[in-house]
């Protein structure tokens, strides 16, 4: 059956500007749904409205989809008619101050109980001294010292008083007190207490051993006197501390008494700061700190700054909004996501206290939804494993990165963990996604709601003129200039063609957006009002030009007869293949020549490119297939007894995907039938083992590589492009190719199957087998399995005189 | 000779050091003179010749009210001790007097810890008493553990016997130099018992005053004795000094040693 070339209409499907009731889009209102994500917009609607544990999100679409501004959008929408979390407020704890307390505050008043507390706390530097300086402490204080110094003075003057009347004085020596006899106002001394009478000399002793025993009674009173004073000191002190915070406190008490965990605080605060008292009646200089080397020092008790000892850090403060919060972190580090405890340096070492305990994303999402980007979180180190423990312990514990892994044995901050409560949003390409669901097992317990983005829709009518509208909205959005509807349309088909299906477009919001505003720079160079159809065109132009560098230069050298590629005439065994390039941001075809070479051997087709490991495993597919095809089509009860090479000639680097298994299929059967190819086609198809053709990628680029080469050294009207049957719905091609076609100088023929592929290119009919098995005299098919019968027949010779395969 | 130029006949000071360590506001005040004044320090540390005849004495024993322990008492061990004692109270007055930039000199005198027999026994221009002897008189204030505490309080104000006389315009202005180097208080204690004429003495003072522009309060002393002299020094809130002219009629006829005890702070005799 003759192969007819496709018409020009089916290698493009136009949006045409008739289809729309609108001049520009500025007559479109705004698109206020989401066009194209049906699914995903199911899935996030699920995700958002369910609260329970696990039913956390994941984002899954290509980069640029718009991922974020949907999730986004739908979690702003449902944090709006949610409630404002709480406040939370770390504070001293004063039992344990490497453990800071956190309370838990209605919204907003956190920073006024921060506020409060610093003006308690300015209050009390004025109050304390107040009371400390007042008439009654200092006459009560000296009242109690002089009852010890009466109680101490009385009891001396009694030992002082007998030791007179005995002639005996009390001294002090360098270290104590000792009693001694006198005589004459001097102390007697042991000459002259020698001459004393022996009864003199007892009683002076006996009288002094008797003084030393009330001195010794006296001295062993005398602390405990001193401890009750002190006692009844920190009595009076306590009690005029207790007077001038209390009516302080009580004010606060008033303001905070609906809370209970505040009003706990305010009663340990005000437990120390009577303990504490003396903090608040320091001199101006040592509030200012001690000197050393110049360097000032802060004034620290038990590790804290005094005037932040009764600080409040008013963590998490909700201030004037609506709400839930949304947060998007766009750099989720550990520190960044579970928090922090900041450090000083002073002199030399490091040291922290609760007010330099700084949140992460996570504590600002609390109670709302956390955005963020997942390849991040997994690129920051412990940044994952850290977002999966607070979700599963339901709390933000915040521990240094050094502490986790056991670097440091220093004490730091324990803060008492924040309960938590968020929907985590992870927007990542669909691989991570399907790589974290296999290989991590908590994944899935903890992100159970994918809300997986497509990135294309269907073309119709309906759907051109959302995607208008989308265009509008856009255009509105970035303040540019309106389309009109042909600039719309050639935007259309332009995003047709980046998917590589006429029937399909592009949702892909970045990408579009791009082209929307290359498009207005060239509308503005051209001083339209509107973007029109060709400034539209300029714009995909113009981004062509800026990176088809590489594939100028492969066409130049083609042109200059470097790369060697036929467009004319017939050759035996070679067909020109097509290959595509894939740059990332662009993608181009180019014809390869491959080349097939056979002999008897043992049925082996060597794939060159395989051999010196330039060929990826799809390609090594493909040309097993052929093998497998041989096989079964030929000679059916003979063995195989091939040798062939293919080869993709010139082509230096890695060859992967099976595209070219049907031109080497052909540049096969083509060296076997000893049937030249008319070099002026190329194919591009993969074959399978019946020999049916199948869908390749890049058959728009792969034609137009093509075209391109024929185009240059001249169309003859022979050339063209065969492809499968089943990629014509693919088919979005370039204005300058359509019309060659029009035109009748350049031809693509869609076939679905090998023999229709070889017939095109040999001129010869490839055969079907008739009753009896046979395919039909000067079939092509005929030829192919005669030089296999011929070459089996040798083989079989050869192994019957016990020789080896011929080399 | 008038009071601006009284100063400069100051060329040497004394301060009594002793082993009861209660020489210190003693030190503190003789060291900030000598400085102001440009004048040499000379220290005396006091080993009283009570402390080492009781030494001799075998049943005597030791009490000792911070630890409560008790000890025998050996010549031996006095002895060392007041030379420890010693060595400690001119380290502290090389280091005081390097800080000021003094000169100084050391010595130890040993004899009967009185102030009439330093007084005499030294021809300073000025002598800065703190107490000297090691008994504790029944005449002596505060406690026994108190006693055994050294003193550590800055001078934070000073007293100064104006009888009227021309030294005792020279302790005045001593005075006003001293309070004014310190930035403290100054009281003027007057006695009536002295003269009549309070309002005229007082009018002397505050001409003298004026001459330094310093500010003073004065205080009237009801008595002659030291225990007036004590409440009077009470009245002045903190650690203090007393300036007085030598022959001050409170000072003399034994009376010095009175007041020594009475008082908790040092006395600058000025001659």
């Amino acid at each position: 059956m003759a192969i007819t070339p496709l018409k020009s209409d089916a290698l493009y499907t136009r949006c045409l500007p008739e289809e729309f009731d609108f001049r520009t889009t500025a007559e479109l209102e705004d698109l206020t749904e989401v066009i194209g994500q049906p699914r995903a917009v199911e899935a996030v609607s699920f995700g958002i409205g369910i609260r329970h544990k696990g039913y956390n999100i994941f984002a899954l679409g290509p980069t640029g989809i718009g991922k974020r501004a949907l999730v986004e959008r739908y979690a702003v929408k449902q944090a709006a008619i949610e409630p404002l979390p709480p406040d939370w407020c770390y504070v001293n704890n004063f039992q344990q101050p490497h453990e800071p307390r956190m309370l838990r505050m209605p919204p907003g008043r956190g920073l006024e109980l921060e506020r409060d507390m610093e003006q308690l706390v300015e209050d009390l530097h004025a109050a304390i001294p107040t009371v400390f300086e007042s008439n009654e402490y200092r006459t009560r204080s000296q009242a109690i010292e002089e009852e010890l110094n009466e109680k101490n003075e009385q009891a001396l003057r009694e030992i002082q008083a007998n030791a007179e009347k005995k002639h005996i004085a009390l001294i002090h020596t360098p270290t104590g007190f000792t009693l001694a006899p006198m005589h004459k106002d001097e102390v007697l001394s042991q000459e002259d207490f020698d001459k004393l009478p022996k009864v003199k000399r007892k009683n002076i002793e006996q009288d002094i051993e008797e003084l030393q025993e009330q001195l010794r009674n006296m001295l062993r009173e005398s602390p405990k006197w001193e401890k009750e004073v002190r006692l009844r000191m920190s009595e009076l002190n306590r009690e005029m501390a207790a007077s001038a915070i209390s009516h302080l406190i009580d004010t606060l008490r008033e303001t905070y008494s609906k809370l209970p965990s505040v009003l706990e605080y305010f009663n340990e605060v005000e437990k120390d700061i009577i303990d504490n008292f003396r903090h608040f009646l320091r001199h101006e200089e040592e509030k200012h700190g001690l000197q050393v080397f110049g360097i000032g020092l802060s004034q620290r008790d038990e590790g804290i700054q005094v005037d932040k000892r009764y600080s409040v850090n008013a963590f998490i403060t909700q201030k004037e909004q609506d709400g839930a919060p949304v947060i998007y972190e766009d750099y989720p580090s550990y520190n960044n996501l579970i928090g922090r405890v900041e450090h000083q340096a002073e002199l030399g070492a490091l040291i922290t206290d609760f007010t330099m305990i700084r949140p992460g994303a996570l504590h600002r999402a609390n109670g709302g939804y956390l955005i963020v980007d997942v390849l991040k979180v997994l690129m920051q180190p412990f940044a994952w494993e850290g977002l999966k423990r607070a979700l599963q312990a339901g709390e933000i514990r915040i521990e240094s990165l050094a502490q986790l892994m056991s670097l440091v044995s220093t004490v730091s901050l324990e803060p008492e963990p924040v309960p938590l409560d968020i929907k985590v949003i992870l927007l990542g390409e669909p691989h991570i996604y399907y790589l974290l669901s296999l290989y991590d097992p908590e994944f899935n317990e903890l992100f159970k709601v994918a809300v997986d983005f497509d990135y294309r829709m269907d073309r119709n009518p309906e759907t051109h003129q959302l995607f208008a509208r989308l265009i509008g909205t856009l255009v509105r959005k970035e303040s540019l200039r309106h389309l009109d509807r042909s600039a719309v349309a050639r935007v259309i088909e332009h995003s047709a063609r980046q998917l590589g299906d006429c029937e399909k477009m592009l949702t892909h919001a970045h990408s579009l957006a791009d082209m929307l505003r290359e498009s207005d720079y060239w509308a503005n160079q051209s001083q339209h009002e509107t973007i029109t159809c060709d400034d539209v065109q300029q714009a995909i132009n113009a981004r062509i030009y800026r990176v088809d560098r590489i594939r100028e230069h492969i066409q130049e050298e083609i042109r200059r007869g470097t790369l060697l590629i036929d467009t004319a005439g017939q050759k035996t065994g070679q067909v020109n293949g097509l290959s595509v390039y894939d740059l990332g941001n662009f993608i181009f075809g180019r014809p390869s020549r491959i080349t097939a070479r056979v002999r008897i051997g043992d049925s082996n087709v060597v794939d060159i490119e395989r051999e010196v490991e330039l060929g990826g495993p799809i390609h090594s597919k493909g040309v097993f297939i052929l093998s497998a095809f041989l096989g079964a089509r030929y000679l059916p009860n003979a063995p195989l007894a091939l040798s062939a090479s293919l080869v993709f000639e010139q082509s230096y680097g890695e060859v992967e995907g099976d595209s070219a298994s049907s031109a080497e299929l052909y540049a096969l059967l083509s060296a076997l039938a000893e049937a030249p190819i008319h070099q002026s086609l190329a194919v591009t198809g993969s074959v399978n083992q019946q020999g049916e053709i199948q869908p390749i990628g890049g058959v728009n680029e792969k034609i137009e590589g093509f075209f391109d080469i024929c185009n240059v050294r001249g169309l003859s009207g022979d050339q063209g492009v065969i492809i499968p049957a089943t990629n014509v719905k693919h088919l979005m091609l370039r204005e300058d190719v359509r019309a060659a076609v029009e035109a009748g100088k350049f031809s693509i023929h869609a076939i679905d199957s090998v023999d229709d592929g070889i017939e095109l290119l040999t001129g010869i009919p490839a055969g079907q087998r008739n009753d009896q098995g046979l395919f039909p005299d000067g079939s092509l098919n005929r030829r192919v399995e005669d030089t296999l019968a011929r070459y089996a027949e040798t083989m079989q010779a050869y192994g019957s005189k016990g020789d080896k395969t011929p080399s | 000779m008038n009071e601006a130029t009284a100063q400069v006949t100051v060329r040497r000071i004394l301060v009594t050091l002793n082993a009861a360590g209660a020489g210190q506001p003693a030190l503190e005040a003789a060291v900030r003179l000598a400085a102001i004044l440009g004048a040499e320090l000379e220290g005396v540390f006091v080993e009283d010749i009570d402390l080492i005849r009781l030494a001799e004495l075998p049943f005597l024993r030791e009490l000792r009210p911070t630890s409560l322990a008790e000890e025998s008492i050996s010549t031996q061990r006095m002895q060392r001790e007041l030379r420890t004692l010693a060595r400690h109270a001119e380290r502290m007055l090389e280091q005081a007097a390097r800080e000021v930039g003094v000169r100084w000199t050391f010595q130890v005198w040993r004899g009967r810890a009185e102030a009439a027999s330093l007084t005499k026994a030294f021809a300073a221009d000025i002598i800065s008493l703190g107490r000297v002897s090691s008994r504790v008189s029944s005449r002596a204030r505060g406690t026994i553990r108190a006693h055994a505490r050294q003193p550590r309080n800055a001078i934070n104000s000073i007293g100064v016997l104006f009888s009227g006389s021309e030294k005792a315009a020279l302790a005045l202005t001593t005075a006003c130099s001293l309070a004014q180097d310190l930035g403290v208080r100054l009281t003027v204690l007057l006695s009536e018992n002295i003269t009549d004429d309070i309002a005229g003495l007082k009018e002397k003072a505050r001409t003298i005053l004026q001459l330094y522009d310093q500010p003073a309060s004065f205080v009237l002393l009801t008595g002659s004795n030291a225990q007036s002299l004590a409440q009077a020094a009470d009245m002045m809130t903190g650690a203090c000094v007393l300036i007085s002219e030598a022959e001050h009629p409170f000072l003399v006829q034994g009376c010095l040693d009175q007041c020594l005890e009475a008082l908790a702070c040092p006395v600058l005799l000025v001659r």
